[in-house]
């Protein structure tokens, strides 16, 4: 528009410098020379006000923008509020609860001499379970904990027999544990749990360990030995194959805290029952290893003190593993003994998780009486599902006794298939 | 009871060495932590307090 009247103004101006005059030419041209003047200042104006037309759309365009980033971020803290945040929780600052379990079933194939039978168990090895576990942290290095475990174990192995294939509903509080933890003094754990010594056989680097360890009688504990007339005696598999595990105990507990990966612990318990045990675990050289050893005094008619310990290697490029454990039983009649020994090895065939084999070998003797010797032999073959947590594996054990003085039994084969799915 | 001090002692003697970074002890006892099904990569369902 601006153009166009500045064309008309020249174009006006043009003219009358055509036309000869005097003083009123003159006049005309200041006219003229004004109203181009005047238009160049509205032109003048003109850009002003676009100038600040185009400020105050930049203002728009930025606050639109920010507005835009407010209302994303209070979406993204309603969906956190929503979804991310639990459902229940706790009123106090540093504090923690969590829950978690596992299952863990067995299908045994059992021939005991004169028949074979298909048997539906949880593992004894490391039964089904829930647990509820607290944490408040009264600083950086101390805290106070709480753990409830409660085993939920339906047809129990060690209970399932070849006259009650229904078994028993292992139903217990493993563990009612209070937790007072610092790391520069240690531990105490005070209530119904492990006492110092458990699982002091069993440490084990083979990846194989829930169906291959050194009570190798848990996965078909409660199977009675035939004699050789096939008549049932009253010998379990439990009674012979065990590794004299001190069970959980109502018991006062105290670990020293970790150093250079050693560590040791005291319990004393209900029945004046108590334990001590040095435990050590690294890395290091291409291997990791673990080890340690513990004495007991059960409690128990008959025996005095129980020495245990074992020991595990695992060489980190080859997956070649090797396992070794071994007990001793003070007792009036004899000395039981435990001597085991396991090999494997892991190898990553997939993705998805690893692969442990093992074969390993077990001796007990004077269990349960004097003269009484057992012998096992087992091969296990498992699978790892590391992302869902779930192991599967299939094995296969022997297990024969040799009666000191009752009547020869038969052996006890038994083919498994099971899995390990932590939830 | 001495061929317990004496691997008690093997074991203190072990720890001693160079070239060793300490480790976790592995129980059968306790579960092993790590990814569950249903709890993911935490392995738990954990309840927390508000931050």
């Amino acid at each position: 528009m601006a153009g166009k009247g500045l064309a008309t103004v020249l174009l006006a101006g043009a003219a009358l410098a055509a036309v000869p005059g005097g003083s009123a030419t003159a006049q005309q041209s200041r006219d003229v020379q004004r109203q181009i003047e005047e238009l160049r200042q509205q032109i003048l104006r003109q850009q002003q006000t676009i100038g600040e037309l185009q400020r105050r759309l930049e203002e728009l365009q930025g606050e639109q923008t920010r507005t835009r980033a407010k209302v994303e971020e209070g979406a993204e803290q309603a969906r956190r509020n929503v979804v991310d945040q639990p459902l229940v929780q706790s009123g106090s600052p540093r504090v923690r609860v969590a829950v978690t379990g596992q299952i863990d079933r067995l299908l045994n194939l059992a021939d005991d001499g004169k028949q074979t039978k298909a048997y539906f168990v949880d593992n004894n090895v490391s039964v089904s379970r829930l647990r509820v576990t607290g944490t408040a942290e009264l600083s950086d290095k101390a805290s106070i904990g709480t753990n409830l475990e409660l085993a939920i174990s339906p047809n129990n192995s060690a209970e399932v027999s070849q006259i009650d294939e229904a078994g028993g509903q292992r139903s217990e509080f493993r563990k009612t544990e209070g937790i007072f933890k610092h790391t520069d003094y240690g531990t105490i754990f005070f209530g119904k749990g492990d006492p110092a010594t458990k699982d002091i056989t069993r440490i084990d680097l083979s990846g194989t360990d829930v169906l291959a360890y050194p009570a190798t009688g848990d996965i078909v504990g409660g199977l009675l030995f035939r004699d050789n007339d096939d008549d049932l005696t009253g010998t379990t598999v439990n009674n012979v194959f065990t590794d004299f595990d001190s069970g959980r105990q109502d018991r006062i507990r105290y670990d020293t805290p970790i150093l250079a990966g050693l560590t040791g612990a005291f319990s004393y318990g209900s029945d004046q029952r108590w334990g001590a045990a040095v435990r050590w675990a690294g890395t290091g050289h291409g291997v990791e290893a673990a080890a340690g050893i513990g004495v007991q005094d059960p409690s128990a008619e008959d025996i005095d003190l129980v020495y245990a310990g074992s020991a595990s290697i695992l060489h980190a490029a080859t997956g070649l593993n090797l396992t070794a454990a071994s007990a001793s039983r003070d007792q009036d009649d004899g000395t039981g003994r435990l001597y085991y020994v396991k090999g494997g090895w892991q190898h990553r065939f997939f993705d998805f998780g690893t692969t442990a084999f093992s074969i390993d070998y077990g001796l007990d003797e004077d269990t349960p009486g004097n003269g009484d010797d057992g012998t096992t032999i087992g091969l296990v073959a498992l699978q790892n599902i590391e992302r869902y947590g779930t192991e599967l594996f299939a094995g296969f054990r022997l297990y024969d006794l040799d009666p000191g003085g009752g009547p020869g039994t038969q052996t006890i084969y038994v083919g498994t298939a099971g899995t390990r799915v932590k939830f | 009871m001495r061929r317990l001090a004496f691997l008690a002692g093997l074991l203190v003697s072990l720890a001693a060495c160079s070239g060793w970074r300490p480790m976790e002890v592995p129980t059968n006892s306790d579960m092993k932590p790590g990814p569950g099904l249903f709890t993911g990569s935490s392995g738990a369902f954990v309840l927390t307090a508000p931050r």
